[in-house]
């Protein structure tokens, strides 16, 4: 029983290799019918997303009847039903529920290891969490109600997508990631082309720059890094990362804010996830320094004809990896906001950001080039952070 | 920590202890986790016309002969805001004044020699809003004037921005924290120790908001 939900979703074959998150709608059974295969499946539920990411499955049941209150069941010791989300809660990392708006009814979802798995697109050898097995998974984040009266439960974490409306600024937070995103897509060429030069006026080669993240995220980091919306972010640079390289000579500007952030912080996870998203970001910063002499000045957009100092690179670094891991420390706090020690470090993040922003024009001036520019512009809460989307762009951006 | 409306918080403390930091803290706090964008608002807006020329000459040539009618500016400017800016503004969103009828009480105690027990009344007397929280921040007037003073671009004035006038501003915070009971219209008063480090300052303000329900429940 306990490998049966991902033995029978992989039966399914709806995943894909690649790194990226794929989505597919296929109609069948609820979690009831897919835990248990020998029960009939009356219950007009459906899988209506398997959507695989490394080493991590995301997998939604949508069940007809209205949304309510979920009642913890007890079931006899010869039940055969009422046992679905006790092996959820038994198999998953983190599950929860949601109504459908569109639709009237419930959507239960789950996030869970994939056993046997390994982390193929960072390639760095055996990864402990990946090994799992029923009774030594990764500690769910909530528990199963055991008391005798019914009480409401509705899981540990709903994606922030898919519960209430997002506030404008996180819209324009997803519109930038996109920006992001868009912009190395349309250069990896370029960016490829470049590996054996000099990046303009550092002295560092591009190799090394985007010398692919040496972090190797766990099930858990994966899953945070997931619903803080950072998949993207991390995924690109190991897909994209140069493994002959050694470590980014900008990785320590990601590791010192890791180190100021999290103090006292003992959440495995957690810490993880920030070092993780802040090493991608000196990927990042590194990948649009690579092709930074093909791009324009952010205001005057003429092409850049000057270089940018080792110094102003981790400078932005700093910046960038500040503002994404406030990103993920804001979901944790979401999620579980009573831990002391991770509030402490949501408020160090907050508090070197107000110190840093009086220090923002002058960096920019420096980058100069319009991608690095927004890079930096878009990842923390600043005066200047979604201007351009104030002011009524969508999404576009001069290529 | 569920509330049923958005809080009105004030930030107090002299030149240098961290009020805008702490503001802006709190702001981002309130923004970036609670998702709820909350109005910045100043201890004076200008909202009155009519009395804008007084608080200026009140604030920056204070004298027997204007004290009454800048007393009374403030007293119109503040219910401006409270009635055009604060009011209407809390069934939406939070409300953060950096400073507010604390800097009032002082400026009149130190510079017109007007006991804090004296104003009072005249400010209070037809403001509608009292701040759900009022923070006050709290360190020696040596350590605030080193701070301002490595800050650039803040105008100083010579005769504010001393040693002996911002000592006594302090005495007169204490002395009304001390008995706020005397002032409903400063409504709870905590005081934060501003010499820690900044995140410790706005965490420690998280932490008296939070314990008194001040903040939305958090959603994922």
């Amino acid at each position: 029983m306990a490998m049966l939900l991902p033995a029978a979703v992989r039966r399914r074959q709806v995943f894909q290799r690649s790194g990226r998150a794929k989505e597919h709608r296929v109609v069948h059974g609820g979690f009831g019918g897919v835990l248990d295969a020998s029960h009939d499946l009356v219950a007009p539920e459906e899988i209506r997303t398997v959507r695989r990411q490394h080493a991590l499955l995301h997998v939604e049941v949508f069940d007809p009847q209205p949304h309510g209150e979920l009642v913890a069941a007890r079931p006899g010791p010869d039940a055969e039903d009422d046992r679905g989300l006790e092996i959820v809660e038994a198999l998953c990392l983190r599950w929860g529920r949601r109504p459908d708006a569109d639709r009237g009814g419930s959507v239960t979802w789950a996030c869970l290891p994939v056993p046997g798995a390994e982390l193929a697109q960072h390639d760095r050898g055996a990864d402990p969490e990946q090994s799992c097995e029923a009774g030594n998974l990764p500690r769910p984040v909530a528990t199963m109600p055991v008391h005798p009266a019914p009480v409401p439960f509705e899981g540990d974490l709903v994606p922030p997508s898919l519960t209430s409306p997002p506030t404008l600024y996180e819209s324009w937070e997803v519109l930038a990631d996109g920006l992001h995103v868009q912009r190395l897509a349309l250069h990896l060429p370029q960016l490829h082309e470049q590996l054996t030069v000099q990046t303009a006026g550092t002295g560092i080669t591009v190799a090394a720059v985007v010398a692919r993240p040496a972090e190797a995220p766990t099930a858990q980091t994966l899953a945070l890094i997931d619903a803080a919306g950072l998949s993207a972010w991390v995924d690109l640079p190991a897909e994209h990362g140069r493994s002959d390289a050694a470590v980014s000579p900008l990785a320590s500007a990601a590791e010192d804010v890791h180190a100021l952030l999290l103090p006292g912080v003992t959440d495995d996870a957690l810490r993880g996830a920030v070092r993780v998203v802040a090493a991608a970001s000196a990927w990042w910063v590194g990948a649009f320094a690579a092709i930074r002499h093909l791009g324009v000045h952010h205001s005057s957009l003429t092409p850049v004809k000057d270089t940018v100092g080792s110094d102003t690179l981790h400078e932005a670094v700093r910046v960038v990896a500040l503002g994404t891991a406030q990103r993920v420390l804001a979901q944790q706090l979401r999620h579980d906001a009573s831990e002391e020690a991770v509030r402490l470090a949501y408020c160090r993040a907050v508090t070197e950001g107000i110190v840093i922003e009086p220090t923002l024009p002058a960096l920019l001036e420096k980058l100069g080039e319009l991608r690095l520019v927004d890079l930096v512009t878009t990842s923390i809460p600043w005066r200047g952070r979604f201007a351009k989307y104030a002011g009524g762009t969508g999404a576009g951006e001069v290529e | 920590m569920q509330n049923a409306r958005n809080p009105f918080i004030v930030v107090e403390g002299l030149d240098g202890t961290g009020k805008t930091t702490l503001r802006k803290g709190l702001f981002r706090l309130f923004e970036g986790l609670y998702r709820v964008t909350p109005l910045a608002v100043l201890t004076t807006n200008f909202l009155d016309a009519s009395v804008a020329a007084d608080l200026v000459e009140g604030k920056y040539q204070p004298s027997a002969d204007n004290r009454y009618r800048y007393l009374a500016a403030i007293a119109a400017d503040k219910q401006a805001t409270a009635t055009r800016l604060i009011a209407p503004s809390l069934p939406a969103r939070p409300v953060i004044a950096d400073r507010w009828l604390l800097s009032e009480l002082a400026f009149f105690a130190v510079k017109h020699d007007r006991s804090p027990k004296e104003t009072y009344p005249h400010l209070a007397e037809h403001l509608d809003v009292i701040p759900d929280l009022t923070l006050v921040l709290d360190i020696s007037p040596e350590a605030a004037m080193e701070r301002a003073a490595a800050r650039s671009g803040d105008a100083t004035r010579p005769d504010w921005d001393v040693l002996d006038i911002q000592a006594r501003v302090r005495e007169v915070y204490q002395t009304v924290t001390d008995e706020a009971a005397a002032y409903p219209a400063l409504g709870p008063v905590v005081r934060i120790d501003a010499a820690n480090d900044r995140a410790t300052v706005l965490h420690t303000a998280w932490q008296a908001l939070d314990q008194r329900g001040l903040f939305p429940e958090l959603s994922e």
